[in-house]
């Protein structure tokens, strides 16, 4: 499968970058990880990365610019060949294209003239085939009618096309400038279509924000009588907060969890791992616990979209870290069926490199769930904020000792109290507090966790 | 157990959108309305208005007919029998609300509502006084005109809409007055149909353009249509006084006089909000009531939608207004969309709007792209016999999005349906420059506009 290599977005204001130097040559091997190309902004260089192996077939040269979310090159696997329709990303200068194509010339583009028939010439300008990657088999190489009707059957890899969520063109473009997915974007339109609000809102929310949070020059704690500016990360805080608050029925459910099966399974999984360096958290037991249990309460797993509740088949579950500046909430993706291991250590990653400034856009968007913590800071009980638009938002609070009974015996007890803070306009209290009951059972019986 | 799930106060379009809305959503529903249903659109604005402005058209055509080698017809329009065919249109769609209320199964009530408290309200009807409950209410008492008062010209001197089209023939010579509270410049289809059926007309604005909401060359453009007309049109003029068969107006510094022995105000109407006792539900409101894009009031159950809301003013406005409301009401969770809704003026010819004009979307900052084209080069226009007409589309620069289009001319109502579709749908001025329209028609203008603004 052929491999998109795009322009990333590396800021809430970045709507191109320059391909300003190509570290693997056109045609050249690259493996996982190695750098591709040198991106220039207005403000930094960034090292765009192979995100598999196989062969760069460039599709710019060094110095263009290219819009956000464009493909500057591919990887191709072994023996593949570029996607049929694959034309060479436009370059921002010709962001808007002429309304009729001439017949003929439409697939050239500034490129050398490709020997084809004009028959092959328009056909292939009627289907949108870019004629540099049909292969002649006419005379001295020629394109013929019949090799552009072959490359028009040939399966379209172009996948980041493929299975688009409905969405307005306003949407679609406005996506583009943005760089943002439009498979993670939630449509309130008619039929649950994308609006450019909705990219709008998408845009404001921490999916896209954090990156330009990197930006953000470090602070330390402000003076008493200094004023904070509501700007950046903190101006975006304030108003999805206020804003949640605004649009949802939120309402807190707290259940108090004996926890002295997990302390006891948590202290043999930090002795057990630490040769490999891996710490787990009661967060990451929380979040374990949330992500089986969402398996059967799908309610909670959802969003709403216009009139209509939707449940998501997957997963991914934000967990909330403090900086300096704010907050953000990565995402552990796939969370349902990662075992416990590899939360602890993707939300050891994630938070180490939330604080690094280094998480990417994928990091940040698409969480279905939340989880935050205040126990390390002593907080029992509290009542966080769903942010938007997940239905809930599940707080953990300080592990403190109590006295329990056995018998009538007093014994001493480890025990946690979990904040649930649901959208009353898409759950009820009672299936909450099934689900939250659900969550309990986990922690409590931390065992069943690991199968 | 309240006796009503739903009651709807008002049964003009907001009222009657609203109690369809919320039968449909599974509601009982009664509607209290004193008069005749259809309210102001219905009754004394839109439709009547319109069947004399499709009147007048006729009759400009058929005085043209030796023009377009059919027949040579008459001059003279006949008022009383518009009149006559207006009464029957109006009590014709009065009665198929009607009709539609009783298929939803929803009571219609006459009488006049006030609340006692947030979930009753009493009734004066003609069946004596009454009083009913209901978990939800929707107020949708619409706008009362209120003509201006002119010292030296006597009350029945000053029409409105209504009354206007009550008459046995038209006035003349006759001041209309434009400008109003929402600026729905429906003073130049009365301009419009009043010279058109012969009178002798003024029309003062108090604007210094025509229609605030258009820039400057499409105002012109309808500037033209009307002097074309015969109508004489005063901008930045308002009326000081009368003396029964002249009306002085002044633009501040000097004074003029224009002939008037009556004056017609259609533009000048407020939210009616009067004898609902606002108070004892709770409800706040000054001059209007305020509400979201979900339609609700201060008080959660109460919902108000239409001209009582204050803002456009407009029937399509508050039919949808109307229908968001019923369903809220209902316990749905919709929300208003007016930023797309098309303005039309039945004014011959047409003149027509949706969205920002390029003033005001300068205004906001925005980068914008302009594109117009001149309908006297368009075969459909010339077909009709037009000789001028003007289309304007306005775009962002960056985005492509679609932020205005204006028209002058005929066809402008087909122009602004396709626009204000193309808008709602969210279409880029690019995907607009690239359609494909039917040949000759008036679309073609639209899409030709869109790509000048291409460059």
């Amino acid at each position: 499968m052929a491999i998109a290599v795009l322009i990333p977005k590396l800021g809430m204001t970045m709507t191109e970058g320059c391909v300003a130097e190509w570290k693997i040559p056109d045609g050249g091997q690259v493996a996982v990880g190695e750098i591709v190309y040198v991106l220039e902004t207005e403000k930094i260089n960034f090292d765009v990365e192979a995100e598999g192996p196989g062969v760069v077939r460039h599709l710019v040269p060094e110095g263009t610019k290219l819009p956000v979310g464009a493909a500057a090159a591919y990887i191709l696997a072994p023996g593949e060949v570029l996607p049929a329709g694959v034309q060479p990303a436009i370059p921002v200068a010709a962001a808007f294209p002429p309304v009729t194509a001439v017949p003929g010339t439409g697939a050239a583009l500034g490129q050398e003239r490709i020997s084809a028939t004009p028959i092959a010439r328009r056909l292939a300008n009627e289907r949108g085939i870019n004629l540099n990657q049909v292969a002649g088999t006419g005379p001295g190489g020629r394109i013929t009618e019949a090799d552009v009707l072959a490359a028009a059957q040939a399966p379209r890899a172009a996948a980041p096309v493929a299975e688009m969520a409905p969405a307005s063109p306003l949407a679609r473009r406005l996506a583009e400038q943005l760089g943002i997915d439009l498979h993670r974007v939630r449509g309130t339109g008619p039929g649950g279509r994308i609006t450019k609000e909705d990219v709008e809102a998408a845009a404001a929310g921490p999916a896209v924000t954090a990156p330009a949070a990197v930006a953000v020059s470090r602070q330390t704690s402000p003076a008493a009588g200094a004023a904070i500016p509501l700007r950046g990360m903190r101006g975006i805080i304030a108003e999805r907060m206020h804003s949640s608050l605004q649009e949802m029925a939120q309402l807190t459910l707290g259940m108090s969890v004996m926890m002295d099966e997990a302390v006891k399974l948590r202290g043999q999984l930090v002795q057990e791992w630490a040769e490999e360096g891996i710490r787990p958290s009661y967060t990451d037991l929380v979040v374990r616990a949330v992500a089986k249990a969402l398996a059967r309460h799908p309610r909670l797993n959802a969003c709403i979209a216009g009139n209509r509740i939707e449940l998501l088949s997957d997963v991914h579950i934000g967990v909330a870290v403090a900086l300096d500046e704010g907050l953000l909430v990565p995402v552990v993706r796939d969370a349902g069926r990662l075992p416990l291991k590899e939360i602890a250590v993707e939300t050891a990653r994630l938070a180490a490199a939330a604080r690094a400034g280094a998480l990417g856009p994928d990091d940040l968007s698409g969480g279905t769930f939340a989880v935050t913590a205040l126990g390390m800071h002593g907080v029992e009980f509290f009542t966080p904020i769903i942010n938007p638009p997940n239905v809930a938002i599940l707080g953990v609070g300080v592990i403190r000792s109590v006295t329990g009974w056995e018998a009538d015996r007093p014994v001493q007890r480890q025990e946690m109290t979990l904040s649930l803070t649901i959208d009353h306009r898409a759950v009820d209290g009672a299936p909450a507090a099934a689900f939250l009951g659900a969550v309990r059972d986990l922690l409590e019986a931390p065992y069943r966790m690991l199968v | 157990m309240a006796d009503y799930d739903v009651i709807v106060i008002g049964g003009g379009p907001a009222g009657y959108a609203a109690a369809l809305a919320a039968a449909a959503n599974g509601a009982t529903v009664a509607l209290v309305e004193p008069e005749r249903l259809g309210g102001a659109c219905v009754n004394h604005s839109c439709i009547p208005t319109n069947t004399f402005t499709n009147a007048l058209a006729t009759h400009i055509d058929a005085r043209e007919l030796d023009v377009h080698g059919v027949i040579e017809a008459g001059e003279r329009f006949h008022w009383a029998r518009a009149v006559a065919r207006k009464d029957v249109l109006v009590r014709l769609l009065a009665e198929g609300i009607g009709t539609a209320l009783r298929q939803r199964k929803v009571r219609h009530l006459p009488g006049r509502a006030s609340f006692r408290d947030p979930a009753t309200i009493d009734i004066r009807g003609a069946d004596g006084p009454s009083s009913l409950s209901a978990e939800a209410f929707v107020i949708a008492t619409g706008a009362r005109w209120e003509p201006p008062m002119i010292p030296g010209m006597a009350p029945e001197q000053v029409l409105t809409a209504d009354s206007v089209l009550a008459l046995p023939a038209a006035p003349s010579p006759a001041l209309v007055l434009g400008g109003g509270p929402a600026e729905t410049a429906f003073a130049l289809e009365y301009a419009a149909l009043l010279a058109g059926a012969g009178a002798a007309v003024t029309l003062a604005v108090p604007s210094e353009r025509l229609v605030p909401a258009l820039d400057a060359e499409i105002a012109q453009a309808a500037a033209t249509f009307l002097s074309d007309l015969g109508v004489q049109v005063c901008c930045g003029w308002t009326p000081v006084r009368g003396d029964g068969v002249s009306v002085t107006l002044t633009n501040g510094e000097a004074e003029i006089e224009a002939r008037a022995g009556a004056v017609v105000a259609v533009d000048a109407r407020r939210p009616h909000v009067a004898g609902l006792n606002l108070v004892a539900a709770g409800v706040t409101a000054a001059d209007r009531i305020a509400v979201g894009p979900d339609c609700r009031t201060n008080v959660p159950h109460i919902f108000a939608a239409g001209d009582v809301t204050g803002g456009a003013m407009l029937s399509g406005a508050a039919a949808h207004m109307g229908e968001v409301a019923g369903v809220n009401a209902a316990g749905g969770m919709a929300h208003t969309q007016l930023r797309t809704l098309p303005h039309l003026l039945h004014t011959v010819p047409e003149l027509a709007w949706v969205g920002q004009s390029e003033a005001v979307a300068r205004a906001t900052g925005v980068q914008v792209r302009v594109g117009q084209a001149d309908l006297s080069f368009n075969p459909r226009a010339v077909a009709l016999g037009s000789r001028q007409g003007l289309v304007k589309v306005v775009a962002d620069a960056g985005l492509g999005e679609l932020l205005g289009v204006q028209v002058a001319g005929p066809g402008a109502g087909e122009i602004i349906a396709v626009a204000a579709a193309l808008m709602q749908a969210e279409v880029t001025v690019d995907d607009l420059a690239a359609m494909v329209a039917w040949h000759p028609s008036m679309t073609e203008g639209l899409i030709e506009a869109a790509r000048r603004s291409l460059g």
